[in-house]
């Protein structure tokens, strides 16, 4: 999805920029169609364990995060979709937040527009403690998933749902391994009840 | 009734791809998963000292020292307690998890620092994000579900 402009600003634009890509699932079989499909000529990497999404605190997918030359997060946790419906759902304009990113790659304007907006958006989402509970049941859960003990390790993620239930990461991610259809009307009902608590699933930045 | 057994521990604190996994020995007292205070020393790296728990010049003050260690050992969950660090316990798969700590987690985050990485891709290549220093990164993180 990343590939065209990974390539206008990397390859043919010959800046010092790169996108980094993260597939967030339970096993790398189920990333392998995602991914070959991508034809990416930057990297996409297999996490199965959700490092990156506890390194960064991130509760859903798609998430994009800025990150500048020094390795300084230069735009927090943000969402973007590039096709229509997703777009929508979001509500990030597709075509607007790609000239964005090319303004902040080709340095004609910041990732946001100060470095304390970036510090406020960074301090709304900090992991709290029953976060990082969920995520050690998580671990735990998909440590004995891997080892063919899906009884228990339903329990752990039925655990971990229960302490963060905004976590759609772990929510919908492990939906499979509980024997629900992520896809399904089973979702739906979860993501509905998410939203009537308060939580977005999404968090599009506003400047 | 002590039964001595083993228990897998899953100890999530680094930034590596996966959890170190720990086979520790294990006591269970009265419904307490006990480890040996020298086994937390040495696979957990931290002691119990008169000032508390101890790794290198850094001691976390022990609030109920006698439910923490006992002559059998280091209850996890009194440990995970004093350190600040989520755990999940199964005594049943012989199996927990000790997380980081939101405190730990969060800290880099708020400096707007971006945490390190190194995963592999399909063909297991690892690929480390600091490699891209000197670059901008887009950082996208996605599913297949």
């Amino acid at each position: 999805m990343w590939q065209a402009l990974h390539h206008e600003l990397a390859e043919q634009g010959g800046l010092p920029f790169t996108v980094f890509g993260v597939m967030a699932d339970r096993n790398v079989e189920d990333t392998r169609p995602w991914i070959e499909a991508a034809r990416a000529s930057y990297p996409i990497v297999v996490d199965t364990q959700h490092r990156v999404p506890e390194l960064y605190n991130m509760f859903n997918v798609p998430t994009l995060v800025w990150i500048d030359e020094e390795g300084r997060i230069a735009r927090p946790t943000d969402v973007a979709v590039m096709n229509e419906g997703g777009a929508k759902l979001v509500r990030v304009e597709p075509a607007a937040y790609l000239d964005r990113v090319r303004a902040w790659v080709r340095g004609e304007a910041p990732a946001l527009s100060s470095t304390e907006r970036a510090r406020e958006l960074a301090a709304e989402r900090l992991p709290t403690p029953a976060e990082q509970q969920a995520r050690a049941e998580f671990a735990l859960g998909q440590w004995l998933w891997e080892r063919d003990r899906g009884e228990a390790a339903a329990r752990h993620f039925e655990l971990a749902t229960e302490l963060a239930p905004a976590d759609i990461m772990i929510q919908r991610g492990t939906m499979r391994m509980r024997g629900l259809d992520p896809m399904g009307p089973e979702y739906g009902a979860i993501a509905g009840a998410i939203a009537q608590r308060g939580f977005r699933l999404y968090r599009p930045i506003r400047d | 009734m002590n039964a001595t057994r083993s228990i897998t521990l899953l100890d999530g604190e680094s930034d590596e791809a996966a959890p170190r996994e720990l086979l520790l020995p294990v006591a269970i007292e009265a419904g307490a998963a006990r480890v040996p205070a020298e086994v937390v020393a040495r696979e957990l790296r931290w002691e119990l000292k008169p000032e508390g728990l101890c790794r290198g010049d850094v001691c976390v003050p022990v609030r109920d020292e006698p439910a923490l260690a006992t002559e059998a050992g280091l209850d996890l969950e009194a440990l995970a307690l004093a350190l600040d660090r989520p755990l999940a316990l199964d005594l049943d798969e012989g199996a927990a998890s000790l997380g980081a700590s939101a405190g730990e987690r969060g800290a880099p985050l708020a400096r707007l620092e971006a945490p390190d990485f190194e995963l592999p891709d399909l063909a297991g290549a690892l690929h480390r994000l600091s490699a891209h220093r000197g670059k901008k990164v887009l950082l996208t993180v996605h599913a297949s579900w």
